[in-house]
């Protein structure tokens, strides 16, 4: 019954839908407002029934009603509850269904904050986010339905189940925190779309939005954040981001929202850019779109493959539909959108945050063409050429030093125009200081992007410490404050800009990180009992070798004595190898399992894998990889978030405007 | 000259030093793992040339063998449609990496062997277990 | 059973179709997308401009606007927002 009622809930859903788009399309033409009254609430019950059909679909799983084809698939019995549930965005239908889920909430969220506002642009909204909840729709109902019975010719008596290997708390999560990510941007893009149909000229929609696109933002930075830690701390090749198509498909939509939060500000304040930000939140979405349809349908494996399941070709057309469209309303809103303000010079914060957009755009399009790169070599070619991860970091370096860069001149430049004798100013003690700096890293020994890098990091930080001295000073001379209570005062009346700026310390963190890699280590070789092998000059002895028998595994674990160059011991690392399924008569049903240990320390990690064992001869054989300056890049992920609450934060001001 | 001129001839040289370098890049890599060809397993049997390529197919039942002295280092056949290869790989295998299992490698063809340097099991895009398998546990991954 | 269960869900099928197209059968109702709307708008524009201009206030302070830019700035700022307090008025007087 539950799978019935399931299914009709995503038909009702359709039919409403369809139904609320005719009826705002109707208010559109005419203006009646009982129209309007009518396909809101029918835009309500469209996301109310696919919320309550997810909740089916989530009892289904809970309580393992294997008649349900994606239930049998993705759980069985011995799952823990927690995975169950967390089934539901395991597999394709089901996560398809999830987005729809989350747009759903989100639709109800904006239907209900702007029920007394906007009533021009609303139907528009409205209309935009049913055509893409109709288009999941479509999809759930017709192509993958999670609630398609299982082929009933057998008794199925317990579902294949999730591999224990997967059962990580990280992994569960990571998807539905990029999710919120990836659907929010949605929203923004229905009001940008509806401001331009509706040529609303005001900026005070663009507040509502900076707020909504803010909070997806940060969703979408929490969950690649997540994706890289867990790769780092279980996938146990030592690194947290691989350039695989799958994290591209969340990194562009990222590189394009930033893009677009820094240039909304100009939009909101000094209405200029409107153009690009229309188009960048428009290219923002369809990132989305397409980076759905990148891990969704198998595309990236083969072309055969894409073209076995229409899932793939639905998506393309509707990524293609969608580009479409927006290109021809820009074209035509053109003349509409002109503002008749210009940026005035090229040394002023203006242009500033418009190179800045340059430049993530320039970034988006590299990981954009080295990810299709394999897809069109085939196409075009027949041969598939795969693009590997040194190609993204020679284009990507460059481009992201360059970025790093900007970050710092920005809040060194005045608005409209910075005089000369303030560039020299303002810009004297940062290069000052870097270029100090670089001689240093140059004494040091560091050579190349290294140099480069550290000293860019430097002077973006002196140059956010002056920016926030000169707030400061500015206060204290003005109302004679103390400098905490100055420092207070001036976070929280413009918490988006210095919260901001805390983000930009978070990033200089990552990069600091990510220059760490340069003195990447890696080792692999064989132990025996009280043997030695040196990386780098860290010294690593077996000290032993235990057997342990646990209830769902067999293990081996080594005992790794670390020791620094003078013999002074570090730690103990203890990384074990793992048999799943030990006692299952089938060998090729035993499941080998490394599990890591990792010394972490803030110069850096020592990172061990036990890769295999001779019985025999009482040999342990291990890859260790010394890591240097991995946990800045989680540091940096931490400062992000507060920086982002900090901006986020409500204030009573705030509360007046939105 | 104007300074709205003064941007967009900046922005414009700056879009195409980018766009010419992101070319250059991928016509010039750094790196010989950074373009590699994908081809079939027929296709390196009859090829001649010593170019690095990866690979795909099927671990071909029971034709691990580690080797006895070192046990980082194996060698199976890989299997793809009717034809087989033989393949040799050094270094930490993949927790997947087992008999029948999808895997990609990476490396240089010679003399009748192939010599990987990367060995990865392949995250299956979409899950094809079989139901009827199911009262027990199945290995496959599911997709990530 | 099975058909009660179903006649109950159509029963609440029809309520909820009924409810979404409820307003339809009302009399005209008030559209209040021009009027409302507009006032609403220039209320909350004035309220960032009399922000914009104490951030511009702050800004100069910094140093992060020229006296000259300032001074453009802010006397824009002071038009636009006497304009809107003009309109309001007009408005709210009819």
């Amino acid at each position: 019954m539950t799978p019935v009622l399931g299914s009709v809930s995503l038909s009702l859903a359709t039919g409403f839908g369809i139904l609320s788009v005719i009826l705002l399309s109707l208010y559109i033409r005419s203006g009646d407002y009982r129209l309007f009254l009518a396909g809101r609430r029918m835009a309500i019950i469209v996301s109310a029934l696919v919320i309550i059909a997810t909740l089916l679909l989530v009892k289904e799983l809970i309580t393992s009603n294997f008649d349900v084809d994606y239930v049998a698939h993705y759980t069985s019995i011995e799952t823990p509850t927690i995975y169950k549930f967390t089934a539901l965005w395991a597999g394709q239908s089901g996560s398809l269904l999830f987005w729809v889920f989350i747009l759903s909430i989100y639709s109800l969220i904006t239907i209900f904050q702007n029920r007394n506002r906007y009533h021009r642009m609303m139907p528009w909204v409205l209309c935009v986010i049913l055509t893409v909840q109709l288009f999941f729709l479509i999809l759930t109902n017709f192509i993958t339905n999670p609630f398609e019975p299982t082929n009933a010719d057998f008794v199925i008596a317990n579902g294949l189940g999730l591999n224990p290997l997967l059962q990580n708390l990280t992994m569960a999560i990571h998807p539905p925190v990029l999710y919120l990510g990836f659907v929010g941007f949605t929203i923004p893009f229905a009001f940008t779309f509806a401001a331009l149909l509706t040529n609303e000229k005001g900026s005070l929609w663009v507040r509502s939005i900076r707020r909504w696109s803010l909070v997806t933002w940060l969703a979408l930075s929490c969950g690649i954040i997540l994706g890289g830690w867990w790769a780092y701390q279980e996938l146990g090749w030592g690194g947290y981001w691989a350039w695989d198509p799958v994290e591209n498909a969340s990194f562009m939509p990222w590189l394009t929202g930033t893009a677009f939060l820094h240039s909304i500000i100009i939009q909101e304040k000094k209405n200029m850019l409107r153009v690009w930000n229309t188009i960048l939140i428009m290219l923002t979405f369809a990132l989305t779109i397409f980076g759905t349809f990148l891990t969704r349908s198998g595309v990236m494996s083969s072309v055969h493959s894409f073209t076995e399941s229409p899932l793939g070709p639905i998506f393309l057309a509707f990524v293609a539909i969608i580009v479409t469209v927006c290109a021809i309303l820009v074209f035509q809103g053109l003349p509409k959108m002109k503002s008749d303000k210009h940026i005035e010079s090229l040394t002023s914060r203006e242009s500033g945050f418009l190179f800045n957009n340059v430049v993530f755009v320039t970034m988006c399009f590299a990981v954009f063409w080295g990810t299709i790169f394999p897809v069109i070599s085939e196409a075009v070619r027949g041969t598939k050429i795969t693009v590997g991860p040194p190609f993204f970091n020679q284009v990507n370096v460059p481009i992201g030093l360059l970025l790093l860069m900007l970050t710092g001149v920005g809040p060194l430049l005045a608005w409209r125009r910075t005089s000369r004798s303030n560039f020299i100013k303002y810009f004297s003690i940062p290069v000052g200081l870097a270029l100090i700096a670089a001689i240093v890293f140059l004494l040091f020994g560091f050579r190349g992007y290294v140099v480069i890098s550290l000293t860019l990091s430097v002077f973006v930080v002196v140059a956010i410490i002056t920016e926030f001295k000169r707030g400061i000073q500015a206060r204290v001379n003005r109302f004679g404050e103390s400098s905490f209570v100055a420092f207070r005062t001036m976070v929280r009346k413009n918490r988006s800009r210095y919260g901001g700026y805390f983000v930009h310390l978070g990033i200089v963190l990552m990069f600091i990180g990510f220059t760490g890699q340069a003195f990447n280590l890696k080792k692999e070789f064989g132990l025996g009992i009280n043997d030695r092998e040196h990386v780098g000059d860290i010294n690593f002895e077996l000290k032993q070798l235990r057997e342990e028998e646990r209830p769902n595994h067999f293990a081996w674990i080594a005992e790794l004595l670390v020791t620094g160059k003078d013999g002074n011991s570090i730690t103990t690392l203890l990384p074990e190898k793992r048999i799943y399924f030990h006692r299952d008569p089938n060998p090729d049903r035993r499941q080998p399992h490394s599990e890591l240990d990792i010394h972490t320390t803030l110069k850096g990690d020592i990172y061990s894998v036990f890769s295999s064992i001779d019985t025999d001869n009482g040999i342990a054989f291990f890859q260790i990889m010394i890591n240097p300056l991995v946990q800045f890049v989680w540091y940096g992920g931490y400062m992000l978030v507060l920086g982002t609450l900090i901006a986020l934060w409500p204030s009573k001001r705030e509360k007046l405007l939105t | 000259m104007a300074p709205k001129n003064k941007i967009v001839i900046t922005v414009t040289g700056f879009t195409l030093v980018a766009l010419f370098w992101i070319y250059w890049v991928s016509v010039n890599p750094i790196d010989e793992r950074a373009m590699v060809k994908f081809i079939s397993v027929q296709e390196i049997l009859q090829t001649e040339d010593n170019e690095r390529v990866r690979i795909g197919g099927v671990v071909a039942d029971g034709s691990i063998t580690l080797s006895s002295t070192n046990k980082l280092e194996v060698a199976f056949t890989l299997k793809e449609g009717d034809s087989f290869l033989p393949v040799e790989f050094i270094g930490t295998r993949p927790d997947l990496f087992k008999n029948g299992a999808e895997v990609i490698v990476e490396g240089l063809y010679q003399e009748g062997s192939f010599h990987a340097d990367i060995l990865q099991t392949k995250c299956a895009s979409r899950y094809e277990g079989d139901l009827r398998d199911a009262s027990s546990y199945n290995l496959n991954e599911i997709e990530i | 059973m099975f058909s009660f269960s179903m006649l109950v869900l159509f029963c609440l099928f029809s309520l909820v179709f009924l409810y979404s197209i409820w307003p339809l059968f009302k009399g005209i109702i008030f559209n209040p997308s021009n009027s409302q709307d507009t006032l609403d708008a220039l209320e909350r524009r004035k309220t960032i401009l009399y922000r914009e201009i104490q951030y511009i206030d702050a800004e100069y302070d910094i140093g992060n606007l020229n006296k000259e830019d300032y001074n453009l700035t802010r006397t824009e700022l002071v038009q636009e927002t006497s304009d809107i307090i003009a309109e309001i008025k007009l408005i709210s007087s009819n």
